[in-house]
């Protein structure tokens, strides 16, 4: 369900292969998947939001625990694609003044790193 | 899941556990989706499923035998949202959560559920009566 995209100038892309609502299970597995990742070789992690059709408190909470374990290490997390449902739930959440939000796709966002 | 839909309103019962609430949660965005659009879907999908899932995490504490009632009503514009439960009385209106981006690790645990649904319901009501907590949301 979940793949880590490898592209150059050090950035990988965070993608889920079809439409999602990141609720408790899912959430739940995307944050063990993610603690599996070899992230070390990386500067930034695009995480492709355009598949997240739904997403609850829940759901926030794992994308804040990878935002925490990415940026922690000197790497930062940028979000591509948000759809606007879930846009304006971050943004009601404050949560615009912590994640990079980017409306452009990944391959657009790494060509201009 | 038993429920019961018409034009203008659904109805149903479900187990207390959190699989059955992503459940209900997802059907009622579909019945507004069709009928109001998806931002009023998202809204209302989201306050069942955060209302929902407290009282399976907190109310029953996890015990997957009971049940919740979820209904909801289109008036004109909005939609009414009667949740009910028959955990020990909880009147979530009474909890204050602020969202502190300096306490990123308790935001990380959760939290934020309750300032969504204060946050997002365009009024909302709690009573406690006949042996179970109602929470009536105008959305």
């Amino acid at each position: 369900m979940f793949h880590l995209k490898k592209e150059n100038k050090g950035a990988a892309i965070i993608l889920f292969d079809e439409e999602v609502r990141l609720t408790g299970k899912i959430s739940a597995e995307l944050k063990k998947w993610f603690k599996k990742q070899r992230l070390n070789s990386l500067e930034t992690v695009i995480f492709d939001c355009q598949n997240i059709i739904f997403i609850d408190s829940m759901g926030i909470a794992s994308v804040i625990s990878m935002y925490k374990a990415i940026t922690s290490s000197g790497k930062q997390m940028i979000l591509s694609r948000l759809r606007k449902e879930v846009k304006d739930i971050l943004i009601l959440l404050n949560l615009d003044k912590l994640f990079l939000m980017d409306d452009r796709t990944p391959e657009q966002i790494i060509r201009k790193l | 899941m038993e429920n019961m839909t018409n034009k203008e309103s659904y109805r149903t019962t479900i187990s207390s556990t959190l699989d059955a609430v992503d459940d209900v949660s997802a059907e009622i965005y579909s019945f507004i989706a069709k009928r109001s659009g998806n931002e009023l879907a998202f809204r209302a999908g989201l306050l069942v499923i955060e209302i929902c899932t407290n009282i399976v995490k907190y109310g029953y504490e996890k015990s997957p035998d009971e049940k919740i009632w979820v209904s909801i009503d289109k008036n004109n514009s909005s939609y009414t949202i009667l949740i009910e439960d028959e955990s020990k009385p909880f009147n979530l209106l009474e909890e204050y959560h602020n969202i502190d981006l300096d306490k990123i690790d308790k935001l990380e645990r959760g939290g934020m559920g309750i300032f969504l649904i204060k946050s997002l319901s365009k009024d909302i009501n709690y009573s406690y009566s006949e042996g179970k907590n109602k929470l009536t949301i105008i959305v």
